[in-house]
């Protein structure tokens, strides 16, 4: 189901997809970028329209991978700089808005006026909150891979948070 | 036929009516106590349940919430220590976890898996450098609501880092115990079941970083959502 259309909710679970990077390291900016783009930018379209929705989604994702990157950038930096940088909590709420304000910049389209929407503001804030937290949640499990006498990074990756 | 069916078990939706789950997310209000089982001047009541343990200065060891008595206090099961005023104590529900399957699983897993000892059972979990079996533990954020629809989500999202394994799947389940009983071949009651999620597909990483992406937490989309 697309998260822009209002559809009669169904209980149940919901689909479970994954990102792999095989190199090591944190995934991507982009492909964070792209990943989130895709699950908040996800309309029901006929063939006509099926050109604009990629070209939407790939503004969406053009704005966001500079936030994941600098988001990811900055906290490597933090682990670095701060000993006990992992007893603090992820905080990725600001990252979220700047990336929602970029998006609201883009050249208008058609959906503009559905992505003003309350329901789509508060979901893909939700998501793209949840997207960056995780970029931050796995900078510190490499710090702590990487770094096994620093206590704070190894009772974050016991804590698996 | 041996394999996953991405599904919510329908054991969890009897232990959900039977307050066998908590989805609750971290709350940390103020209180005050005084070497007693009574916390009274809660900051925030919202957020606290019957059966959340707390922790704090002065916080008698394993205390749980085990009364709400008004809109700024509550019972303990444990007195508190010492003198507490307005200081800050922390409340946890339930600890959930995702556990991944193996490839070529010998049990078939959907809306019948009960407890995460049906994939041990069957030594379905996979395994190899960079996962601890049991999989990881996720962070709770609490339930909420849009249009006839509750779901729920977590936050960040499930990663393993310096991985080397394959799988095909995840189950989620809760590793509190807060029913009695048996679940499945569990006779303590914890690993209770709440859904099965097939990936579509093998997923392998060799030295690399996998990431579990929760769908959004919307009505329609949630990973785990009641309507």
């Amino acid at each position: 189901m697309s998260l822009l259309e209002s559809l009669n909710a169904t209980g149940g679970v919901g689909t479970i997809k994954t990102m792999v990077n095989p190199s090591g390291g944190n995934h991507p900016a982009f492909d964070w970028a792209k990943n989130t783009a895709d699950e908040i930018f996800n309309p029901v379209v006929d063939e006509a329209n099926a050109n604009d929705v990629v070209s939407v989604r790939s503004m969406i994702t053009s704005v966001l991978e500079p936030v994941f990157d600098y988001a990811i950038q900055r906290e490597r930096l933090t682990l670095k700089n701060v000993e006990d940088h992992c007893s603090k909590q992820i905080d990725a709420h600001l990252d979220a808005e700047l990336a929602l304000k970029n998006i609201y910049k883009l050249p208008e389209h058609i959906w503009t006026n559905k992505l003003t929407n309350s329901d789509w503001y508060h979901a893909a804030l939700c998501y793209i909150g949840t997207m960056i937290a995780t970029a931050k949640h796995i900078e510190r499990l490499l710090f702590a891979d990487a770094n096994p006498n620093n206590t704070s990074a190894q009772n974050y990756k016991l804590g698996d948070k | 036929m041996a394999g996953l069916s991405t599904a919510m078990t329908i054991s969890a939706k009897a232990e959900l009516l039977s307050a066998g789950h908590c989805f609750l997310a971290t709350a940390t209000p103020t209180a005050s106590s005084s070497s007693s089982t009574s916390y009274t001047s809660v900051s925030s009541m919202a957020g606290i349940a019957v059966g959340m343990s707390f922790t704090g200065t002065n916080v008698g060891a394993g205390s749980v919430v085990s009364e709400i008595t008004s809109s700024t206090a509550f019972t303990s099961s444990v007195a508190s220590t010492g003198s507490i005023s307005g200081g800050t104590l922390t409340f946890v529900a339930d600890t959930f976890k995702l556990a991944l399957f193996k490839v070529g699983v010998a049990g078939t897993y959907g809306a019948a898996t009960v407890n995460y000892t049906d994939m041990t059972g069957n030594s379905d979990e996979t395994s190899g450098a960079g996962y601890s079996a049991g999989g990881v533990a996720l962070t709770n954020v609490s339930p909420t609501t849009s249009g006839t629809t509750g779901f729920i989500t977590f936050s960040p999202n499930p990663s393993w880092t310096s991985a080397t394994f394959s799988t095909i799947g995840a189950l989620l389940y809760n590793t509190s115990v807060r029913l009695g009983g048996t679940s499945g071949t569990n006779t303590t009651g914890g690993g209770r079941a709440l859904g099965v999620y097939d990936f579509g597909g093998t997923q392998s990483v060799s030295s690399g970083t996998l990431t579990v992406l929760m769908p959004a937490a919307t009505s329609s989309t949630a990973v785990f959502r009641i309507q």
